[in-house]
């Protein structure tokens, strides 16, 4: 990975406003444009740019950036939700609306997307985190002769 | 509710069972015993309502719209085998606490899914939902693959017996599905009280499939072969499993649809003669192994097979009488099995030809072999015995034509003589004579012996004071025949010909017991058994042969084979909607916008460099271009959720994709010019069936009305403005879930195809070469890397 200042600069202002934004289509995703699946995509944007400005180390000592936890926390979190809908709803995912003090409502679902979004974000960590080790670190590049036909 | 709870209780216990053992290590087998008798108990109090014919019922709906529900029903039938399973299930975890050695690591394991086990029998026996049932059966064949495999040892066996049964399994949701389309309901008690469905169209096809469920899980033949692979197993599975309880699920389902098939003729034949000719064959093997699992397994195969003729001869008398030796072999054979393990446990062997005379060491074992023998061999004062003249006496009183009963009871009577002399077999060879040379034979803890002796001695308890159970077989027989036989059990009936065909079971196997040695001679050389497991390793490899065949045209390293069966059905489908009237332009095209020649220009400009770029780095990020282009589209549609979520993926993508790509040489290699053109032609006229197929397709109708309903309602019914939104979380959410859930299987994909060659020097390189390597090396491996 080619070391590049602006990059490694503009990532530490950009991350947090990025994930910052991610966040805010999550939560707003159940009234406009945005929810879970966007959500965990703009957050995968995240690791990307960290993978790109400050190289695979950083993404394999995360403590927070582990595929397995990410999805399987996403996965229950989505079930979870569908069986609390079964019992408290009376049918597997059903919905529901909460009041918040201060005439703010929130949809139950939210928590759904919540799950998708870990989901989403775990599949693209998973995907950085593995495919994503660097040519130096003593990969083969394939010769020339084994991919010509 | 008392089931459910029962049911549910069951349940939990399985996942206590590990960290019971890991507390207090085998010793908690006893909690498990005193939990499963508990359970035992508290059903059997149900007793005297369930033979009056009050069925105790659960019902909890699910899906009311699909007619699942859990729904569960303890008549008199499922009174009976709930009991078979809770009771000798105890007695299992009992013996299980001597059994397994003290720490030994697989403890914890083997008695969770024992536990487990016994859950989903309880469950089968007690499902009143035709899916449920087929539910709970497959988890059986389950946790008997993991019970069987648990000491790494069995793999082949298990394999075999997990194929040959949830092969069984398919079948049995195969029928079970065609009998509640057919009947109009999956509850089970109406489809059996339903009789038309007796003689409908579909009614053959769902007995073959029922029966295909029922002869692989008992057992029958020709799938008999996977009983014995199973033996590989520790004894108290073997005991449980194969021998008292799992492969009497098929006797169950025999049993259980009865009402509705038992007089059908195909139902009829084919369960009488395929269970008699199971009970010869079993019989005869029995006589020549020496393995004395290997013995046990084929005396219950035999046993199975004459279960299964008894039930099809279908009279009040005959399921009565099966249902009273259901109980007896239950037992009889938790009985043999146990001493067998303990025998194997204590001396070493359990090869007829290392063993004899171990009844002066083993005094206490060889009382409970020898009544559990005797039992087998259905003598007085035993269980067996009972249960095999009121047998005798159903055969020779089959309903149907006269030669069928004296067919049968022929058949019966030298399956008979068979059993009588490799129960005789069994005892002799291992208690009597003089003790084998060089035999050393430790002692044995009465708390291991207790066991075999609790089954013996209730075996033979049960035969001195059988009137007890007259009320449950009776009412057995009422529930699955209609009828009440009114029978009345009792060890000695007068001179009547069933006890004059038992002497001559006596005799017959007194003297082939007397010749072993020439049968045993005889048989060796001219013995051709069905290899049924032979049969089954080549089909298995044939198949694997033929999938690998099907598979090699998807397994080519060059990208462009792939491409083709995607572009020919691209080019197939483009060119049948261009051609074909009804598949053609319907309506008026949409309108264009100003803004869309733009973006057409621009994607023309990016496609082309595309195809220009000399890098792959480039080609990718002008494709990304590209992609973005097709985002913008979407916006000038108004579309936003989509663009966005456009965006990002093309982003992504084309991050993902420069990943992969930095193993392969920076530029394109060039290809010779005639491949080049070939690849042009076939792009461009792949592009321009394309396009026409776009614009001769989308665009071109209004609003459909669950469009229309959603703008309209969606608002109202979830409070979400986001139409898009509340697609995906409220009204299609179960799609939403099934898709995150691929999306962790691809992770997981992700992840094991990549450690796989791992390159980074991280972990241990483990390749398919390496296969199969010690289990632990790899999640060590991600432990390290995940630290």
């Amino acid at each position: 990975m080619r070391d590049s200042l602006i990059l490694r600069t503009g990532s530490r202002g950009l991350a947090p406003i990025m994930l910052g934004v991610s966040l805010y289509l999550l939560v707003r995703g159940h009234d406009a444009v945005g929810g879970g699946f966007i959500g965990g995509l703009s957050a995968g944007a995240v690791v990307v740019l960290l993978y790109f400005s400050r190289g695979h180390e950083r993404i394999l000592s995360s403590r927070l950036l582990r595929y397995a936890p990410l999805v399987a926390s996403g996965l229950l979190l989505a079930v979870t939700y569908g069986i609390a809908g079964l019992v408290l709803g009376g049918s597997f995912l059903a919905g529901a609306k909460f009041e918040l003090p201060g005439g703010l409502e929130v949809a139950a679902s939210l928590i759904f997307d919540v799950g998708v979004y870990l989901v989403v974000l775990g599949l693209i960590v998973g995907i950085m985190r593995h495919l994503g080790h660097t040519g130096d670190e003593g990969v083969t590049r394939l010769p020339e002769r084994a991919v010509r036909r | 509710m008392i089931l459910l709870a029962v049911l549910g209780g069951t349940f939990a216990l399985s996942a206590i069972a590990p960290l019971l053992v890991r507390a207090f290590d085998r010793e908690a087998a006893w909690a498990l015993a005193a939990a499963l008798a508990g359970a035992t108990g508290i059903l059997a109090g149900y007793g005297p309502a369930v033979v009056r014919g009050d069925a105790v019922v659960a019902h909890v709906a699910w899906v009311p719209g699909a007619d699942l529900a859990l729904s569960l029903r303890m008549d008199a039938l499922a009174f009976l085998f709930a009991l078979i399973v809770l009771g000798i299930g105890a007695v299992v975890m009992a013996y299980s606490a001597r059994y397994f050695a003290a720490g030994a690591a697989q403890t914890g394991r083997t008695l969770g899914l024992l536990v487990f086990f016994a859950a989903s029998m309880l469950g089968l026996v007690l499902a009143d939902n035709a899916l449920l049932l087929f539910v709970f059966w497959e988890l059986t064949s389950v946790s008997s693959f993991f019970l069987i495999g648990g000491r790494g040892e069995g793999q082949a066996g298990a394999t075999r017996a997990l194929l040959t049964t949830s092969a069984g399994g398919l079948a049995l949701l195969a029928g079970m599905v065609l009998l509640g389309i057919d009947g109009g309901t999956f509850a089970l008690s109406s489809l059996l009280a339903d009789q038309t469905l007796a003689t409908s169209p579909l009614a053959p096809a769902v007995i073959v499939l029922l029966l295909l469920a029922a002869f692989t899980k008992s057992a029958q033949l020709p799938f008999h072969f996977w009983l014995p692979g199973a033996m590989v197993a520790p004894t108290p599975i073997s005991t449980y499993l194969h021998a008292a309880t799992m492969v009497k699920a098929g006797i169950y389902l025999l049993f259980r649809m009865t009402p509705l098939y038992g007089d059908v003729a195909l139902w009829r034949s084919s369960v009488i003669a395929v269970g008699l000719a199971t009970a010869l064959v079993g019989a005869v093997v029995a006589l020549v192994k020496t393995d004395l699992k290997a013995l046990l397994a084929y005396g219950t195969v035999s046993q199975l097979g004459f279960l299964t003729a008894l039930i099809g001869i279908g009279s009040p008398l005959a399921v009565a009488a099966a249902a009273v030796h259901t109980l007896a072999h239950a037992l009889f054979k938790a009985t043999l099995f146990m001493s067998v393990g303990v025998i194997d446990h204590e001396v070493g062997t359990r090869d007829l030809d290392e063993l004899g005379g171990l009844r002066r060491a083993m005094p206490g074992l060889a009382a409970a072999g020898g009544l559990a023998a005797l039992s087998m061999a259905g003598l007085p004062p035993l269980l067996g015995f009972v249960s095999k003249e009121e047998a005798l006496a159903a055969f020779i009183e089959a309903p149907g034509p006269e030669w069928l009963g004296i067919v049968a009871t022929g058949l019966v009577v030298a399956v008979s003589i068979g059993t009588f002399a490799y129960s005789a077999r069994y005892y002799w060879r291992t208690f009597e004579g003089p003790q084998a040379p060089g035999l050393t034979v430790n002692r044995a803890p009465a708390t291991f012996v207790a066991a075999p002796l609790a089954t013996a001695i209730t075996g033979a308890a049960i035969g001195v004071s059988v009137p007890v159970l007259n009320p449950v077989e009776n009412a057995v027989a009422l529930v699955t025949t209609g009828t009440d036989p009114g029978l009345a059990l009792a060890l000695w009936h007068g001179w009547t010909l069933p006890l004059v065909l038992s002497g001559v079971v006596v005799a017959g196997g007194l003297a082939l017991f007397a010749l072993r040695d020439r049968v045993e001679g005889w048989q060796r050389r001219f013995a051709t058994p069905l290899r049924g497991d032979r049969a089954f390793d080549g089909a298995y490899d044939a198949l694997l042969a033929a999938g690998k065949h099907v598979g090699a045209s998807a397994s080519s390293s060059v990208p462009a084979v792939y491409l083709v069966p995607v572009l020919a059905v691209l080019g197939t489908l483009g060119a049948g909607a261009v051609v074909w009237d009804e598949l053609g332009p319907q309506g008026a095209p949409a309108p264009s916008l100003g803004p869309d020649w733009v973006i057409i220009g621009l994607l023309v400009v990016s496609v082309v460099g595309v195809v220009q770029a000399r890098s792959r780095i480039g080609a990718v990020a002008t494709l990304g271009f590209t992609g973005y282009l097709v985002a913008a589209w979407f916006v000038v549609l108004g579309a936003p959720d989509l663009a966005l979520t456009q965006l990002l993926v093309e982003t992504l993508t084309v991050a993902v994709v420069v990943l992969a790509f930095r193993r392969l040489p920076s530029a394109f290699t060039f290809a010779r010019p005639s491949r080049r053109v070939t690849s042009a032609v076939v792009a461009v006229i792949a592009g321009v069936l394309t396009a026409v197929a776009t614009y001769a397709l989308a665009g071109r109708r209004g609003l459909s009305d669950v469009g229309a309903w959603y703008l309209s309602e969606a608002q109202a019914e979830t409070g979400g403005a986001n139409i898009v939104n509340t697609i995906l979380v409220d009204f299609r959410a179960l799609d939403t879930l099934g898709e995150i859930t691929v999306l962790a299987v691809a992770a997981g994909g992700i992840y094991a195809l990549l450690r796989l060659g791992d390159p980074t020097g991280l972990g241990p390189r483990w390749t398919v070469e390496d296969h199969p390597a010690p289990r632990a090396t790899p999640t060590e491996a991600n432990r390290k890397l995940q630290r």
